[in-house]
């Protein structure tokens, strides 16, 4: 069952042109246009500026219990969609249906006074979504043990530290029983171990009906959470599907945008010498098809491909895989490799699965080239991509890297002696002794 | 089941009915704007009381002592505090009420609520002033019973009808919050026009000065001021010698109702697209 129903939604906004701001109409009119007065003309141009649609056409809808991720660029509308379902602004055209109560997080911390305790905003904030005072009493334990407030929950929150006003926050509206939850960029903020605590209550919760809708730019975080994602882009739908290839869309779009062409602009020539020339870095498949981001159950494959210029060149690659702008690693070729006509060149490399963690890497391209003397080509950002996971939880995939290693058990026979025999299932293995995972 | 659309209105049953299911947050917001007078004073509360005593002593002073306004038969300073009484349920509500939508705009364009609430609960800091003068005016009378041997007030049943007075000013408070909150959240200049608006205001009801000072060729020019029939018959319900009317307390009534359905309509119409410019 249908949980959000989106159809054709629209909000249009009137941009003043700078002009028109700056002259006092506005102001005076103060929305009695509608009455059947004579009209006050001032001085100063009437209706310079220009209709800007923040969201048009967008259709969608969201069964109970999914998590929606929404991504796309500042200023696509994905706060506005939310806004619009939050009933904070009225949208312009078309209608959003939707069953049950509606939480949001739109920004930590909105609806809380500073100057009250935890326990007065926790109520504060339950009669703002029209929730029984009886309700609320009863849940304000399980709230305040959320979010770790220890001793301060009687403090009022001008005291306390954004991490614990942002635990609070989460806290608050995950207990409000949310039947749908919207979510602007809730993790933006906070430390690492809470927001691995907030997303795990929020799959929990969705396991049970909880519908949400979760906006972020943490790429990394929506693929993991999120079964569908949309994408919008100028106020339209431009992808609505499985995460990966909707982000690989997305940041194929992006990096066309600005990643790539800022790249390729640094014309200082670096990339190119009268060797060889990188013309790509793509990210593959084990299809040899272009893709967006990694899965990291997969093999993945890095191809440079190289226009080579002069034939007889000995050629060695290099590449260094960057994560939050730290080298991870460097691989290179073990063997150096003759270029023995002019023409495309590709050097590939294969990453094997279960080596990448859950990420964003940045790859730097160096590719040596002796012919008479060295020389070498480089492009830094070469290649933008992330890699995900569909393990459940966030803590299997943790660090710059993740890879899979060979774990051993030993039991130890006298230790297990002493204790009772365990369910037949679990009886340890006759031989007693180890035993490979 | 619930639905959003562009331009459905939900009607005044339902309306009504979502504002009494939020009921609650007009005690949170009440809190907040009386703690909007004196947070990060030094002082703290003892800053209400002087914000209202100083007028009080000053404002007697100069009308009671220096200009000998008539205050028929009770000293000034008592006919002085009984005017100032509902006078303060009008300006101070009015004032704040008017801010409502304004201070609360970080909270508005994160959050949903009735947003008709908020200027009726950014009138509770205003209520505040008429309260304290109530204890002076109280207190002033133990004064002459003790200094004169008189109670200038006696208890009688048309004191009920100064509770109906103020009931009215506080209504009519209300009904133009109705209309200058919304004025206030699109542009700030509402504000000054507001204060001298209602500065002027004062002077032209009697609320200094009696009606029966008022030339009677154009009392009824008075009388329209919808502020002057509760104020008046708020007098007459305390002191003696005062005169009121019953037929320009229904007028009173009849402009405080048709301000408020006007109001409604108008806040509600209009609540859309002032959100998008908060």
């Amino acid at each position: 069952m249908d949980s959000l129903i989106v159809e054709d939604l629209g909000k249009r906004y009137f941009v003043p042109s700078k002009k028109a701001a700056a002259a006092p109409r506005k102001t005076l009119n103060l929305g009695l246009a509608r009455l059947p007065l004579p009209r006050i003309t001032l001085p100063g141009r009437v209706g310079q500026g220009r209709d800007l649609w923040a969201l048009r056409h967008v259709t969608f809808s969201v069964p109970a219990g999914q998590i929606l991720g929404i991504i796309g660029a500042n200023g696509a509308g994905k706060s506005t969609l939310l806004k619009i379902i939050a009933r904070v602004t009225r949208p312009t055209e078309g209608r959003v249906t939707g069953v049950g109560r509606v939480v949001s997080l739109l920004e930590l911390g909105a609806g809380f006074n500073p100057d009250f305790s935890a326990q007065d905003n926790i109520l504060m904030n339950a009669a703002m979504h029209g929730i029984p005072r009886r309700e609320a009493l009863d849940r304000i334990p399980q709230i305040i043990e959320f979010a770790e407030l220890d001793d301060f929950a009687d403090n009022p929150l001008r005291q306390y530290s954004s991490g614990m006003y942002l635990r609070l926050a989460f806290s608050v509206a995950i207990n409000m029983q949310p039947d749908i939850l919207l979510a602007d960029e809730i993790l933006a903020v906070g430390d690492i171990a809470f927001q691995e605590r907030c997303l795990q209550r929020v799959a929990q919760e969705a396991e049970r009906g909880l519908t949400v809708l979760f906006v972020s730019h943490d790429m990394a975080a929506v693929a993991r959470l999120c079964p569908r994602i949309i994408w919008i882009d100028k106020g339209e739908v431009m992808h609505d599907g499985e995460p990966e290839r909707v982000i690989a869309e997305y940041e194929d779009a992006a990096l066309r945008g600005f990643g790539r062409e800022a790249a390729w602009g640094e014309k200082t020539g670096r990339h190119t010498n009268v060797v060889a020339e990188i013309a790509s870095v793509r990210l593959l498949n084990a299809l040899g098809e272009e893709i967006g981001a990694a899965p990291t159950t997969e093999d993945v494959y890095v191809r440079i491909r190289l226009k080579v210029r002069k034939p007889g060149a000995v050629l060695r690659a290099f590449m260094d895989f960057y994560a939050k702008r730290f080298l991870v690693f460097r691989t290179h070729q073990e063997q150096e490799v003759v270029a023995d006509r002019r023409g495309v060149l590709d050097l590939t490399v294969k990453i094997p699965a279960h080596l990448l963690s859950e990420t964003t890497y940045t790859v730097n391209v160096t590719v040596y080239t002796v012919l008479v003397k060295e020389t070498k080509v480089v492009l830094d950002n070469a290649l933008t991509f992330m890699a995900y996971g569909h393990e459940a939880g966030g803590q299997l995939k943790r660090g710059a890297l993740s890879p899979r290693l060979d774990w051993t058990t030993q039991s130890h026979v006298n230790a297990r002696k002493k204790r009772k025999p365990g369910p037949p299932g679990r009886t340890p293995a006759p031989w007693g002794g180890s035993s490979v995972v | 089941m619930w639905t959003i659309e562009a331009d459905a209105d939900q009607g005044f049953g339902p309306r009504t009915r979502e504002v009494w299911r939020y009921r609650r947050i007009l005690w949170f917001f009440s809190l907040k704007s009386l703690q909007t007078l004196y947070s990060k004073t030094v002082l703290g509360p003892a800053w209400i009381l002087i914000r209202t005593l100083v007028p009080l002593g000053v404002g007697s002073f100069v009308f009671g002592s220096i200009m000998q306004v008539p205050s028929g038969g009770v000293p000034y300073f008592v006919f002085f505090l009984a005017g100032q009484v509902p006078w303060n349920c009008f300006d101070g509500p009015l004032i704040r009420g008017s801010r409502g939508i304004e201070m609360n705009r970080q909270l508005l364009t994160k959050l949903y609520v009735p947003r008709i609430i908020l200027p009726l609960a950014s009138m509770t800091a205003g209520v505040a002033e008429p309260i304290i003068i109530a204890l002076v005016l109280l207190g002033s009378l133990v004064y002459y019973r003790v200094n004169d041997g008189v109670w200038y007030v006696q208890p009688e049943p048309r004191m009920l009808a100064a509770v109906a007075s103020v009931v009215v000013v506080l209504a009519l408070a209300f009904s133009l919050t109705l209309w200058t909150s919304v004025w206030q959240a699109r542009a700030r200049d509402a504000r000054f026009v507001l204060r001298y608006v209602v500065g002027f205001w004062l002077f032209l009801t009697p609320v200094i000065y009696p009606l029966s000072a008022v030339p009677a060729d154009i009392r009824w020019l008075a009388q329209l001021n919808p502020l002057t029939p509760p104020i008046e018959t708020f007098k007459w319900a305390l002191l003696p010698g005062m005169q009121q009317s019953w037929p320009w307390f229904l007028y009173s009534v009849g402009v405080t109702v048709a301000a408020f359905l006007g109001g409604a309509w108008y806040f509600t119409r209009s609540e859309s697209l002032t959100m998008d410019k908060l």
